[in-house]
């Protein structure tokens, strides 16, 4: 535990003093994703939010722990859905879109903005509150000078899982609603 | 001039695409959406994971009976051999039994102990985009089909009317239409926040590093860069960029210049036209043939 506390107040002080540049991007903004994701189609916002039986249900089928219960969900007027979703990931803070067809198989994922982060800035719950608004993009601080990175390659499981738990969700709580 | 960049999850990382071009940014759009179909199919015939691709039906049976693939795996495959003997077997793709031991690759069926024995050599190329295992033996191209992607996505998209195009798989990287464009690269000592500015110093680029994939097996820590023939796991923390006329080949030479002795390594670099720029932890950056 001491070891821990002490953590806390080093870790910070050693993020100020080296100068620390973070990739981030951001890609699309909402309006852009729906439009590439569900074309020529008008999209409702659909008010759902998962009960405490649902998140359980879907957490188990999936596999995945749901830490959201309200969903960022749209029906599209020619059948389609589209998921707007938010995974931290061990390394990086991501927004995404997920569309599904009407009988809830994938039709597309883009990413919407993604921000790489470390250590005590995810387990910050007000750097993580700044970056969940509907539009994440307008909080992103972008370092414009680091672009194409190259480096070993980053996986991408955590977005796997997300799509996995909102294929999850979708046939649990959103289709027949 | 028109601008869009998009990112899509696909061949098990991000792949980003940036198109710069005098066309609508919705026509623009429509090519990334191709290129990215493009490489959601290379991912198709050559992922390890998906029990449908080429390379699962060859580490299934490909001991049994030559087995007809997609012009394309074949391709990947054969340049893959051909750089295994180029480099005296610094390059592998026959190393995956390693790779699900440790847990790096799932395991689809119980492998046999003859299996972890056979080496590049037992592959067989045959006629008609035949190819033929010699002996039972599982293959994996996650050190190749990225940049392969790469370049069938930037060689589509330079057919069409687009100014720039910049194609990144997880760092395997490829511009086309681009005299110079700056590439960051990660440094090894601390890879999210610190970053080696450089220019592409040949069309495409590729990065293999130790950092990120590190897991625990058997109280040791490994990596999925493995030394094909004492099977020990990359223990050094050096980051190797390799800038190359292709991005299949970038890809394939990094491995290939973290394993193999400095004679076989500079050779093949000379070859193939590529340079390798090295990061250790500490100290400066090498550039490689020298």
């Amino acid at each position: 535990m001491k070891r821990r506390s002490l953590l806390k107040f080093i870790g910070p002080a050693l993020a100020s003093a080296a100068p620390v540049r973070l990739y981030a991007e951001v890609y699309l903004s909402t309006d852009q994703a729906k439009a590439l994701l569900c074309p020529k189609q008008s999209l409702t916002a659909q008010a759902i939010t998962l009960s405490e039986a649902e998140k359980k249900a879907i957490e188990k089928a999936s596999g995945v722990r749901v830490r959201e219960i309200k969903l960022n969900v749209f029906r599209g007027s020619g059948g389609s859905w589209l998921f707007l979703d938010t995974v931290l990931g061990k390394h990086e803070f991501i927004n995404y879109a997920v569309a599904l067809s009407g009988d809830g198989s994938v039709t597309g994922v883009e990413i919407l903005t993604y921000r790489e982060s470390y250590g005590h800035e995810i387990k910050n719950p007000q750097w993580r509150a700044q970056l969940n608004g509907k539009n994440a993009g307008s909080a992103l601080k972008l370092d414009q000078d680091v672009k194409n990175v190259s480096g070993a390659t980053l996986s991408c499981s955590h977005i796997t899982e997300g799509v996995r738990r909102i294929v999850h969700t979708f046939a649990i709580a959103v289709k027949g609603k | 001039m028109n601008r869009i960049k998009r990112s899509q999850p696909l061949l098990g990382t991000f792949v980003e695409i940036t198109l710069e071009g005098r066309t609508s940014e919705e026509r623009l759009h429509q090519d990334a959406s191709k290129a990215f179909d493009l490489i959601r199919f290379v991912a198709s015939l050559m992922s390890f994971h998906d029990p449908n691709s080429d390379v699962s039906r060859l580490n299934r049976c490909g001991h049994l009976a030559p087995l007809t693939v997609h012009p394309w795996t074949w391709q990947v495959i054969a340049q893959a051999v051909k750089l295994s003997a180029a480099s005296e077997g610094a390059f592998d793709i026959t190393i995956a039994p390693k790779l699900v031991e440790w847990g790096f690759l799932p395991e689809h069926e119980s492998l046999t102990a003859q299996v972890g024995k056979a080496r590049w050599r037992d592959l067989e190329l045959g006629p008609n985009q035949t190819i033929y295992f010699r002996r039972p033996l599982q293959i994996d191209l996650g050190g190749i089909a990225k940049g392969f992607a790469v370049d069938k996505a930037i060689d589509w998209l330079s057919a069409r009317p687009i100014q720039r195009a910049i194609v990144n798989a997880g760092g395997d990287l490829r511009v086309s239409g681009i005299d110079s464009e700056a590439v960051c690269i990660r440094h090894p000592a601390a890879p999210q926040t610190q970053f080696h500015p450089t220019e592409m110093l040949r069309p495409a680029v590729a990065t293999s590093a130790a950092y990120f994939a590190q897991r625990r097996h058997g109280g040791s820590l490994v990596c999925p860069i493995v030394h094909p023939e004492t099977q020990q796991s990359l223990r050094s923390q050096v980051s190797v960029s390799v800038f190359a006329p292709t991005c299949i080949l970038a890809d394939a030479l990094t491995k290939t210049v973290l394993l193999a002795p400095a004679p076989i390594r500079d050779r093949l670099l000379r070859e193939h036209d590529s340079v390798a720029l090295c990061l250790p932890r500490r100290g400066h950056p090498i550039l490689y043939p020298n």
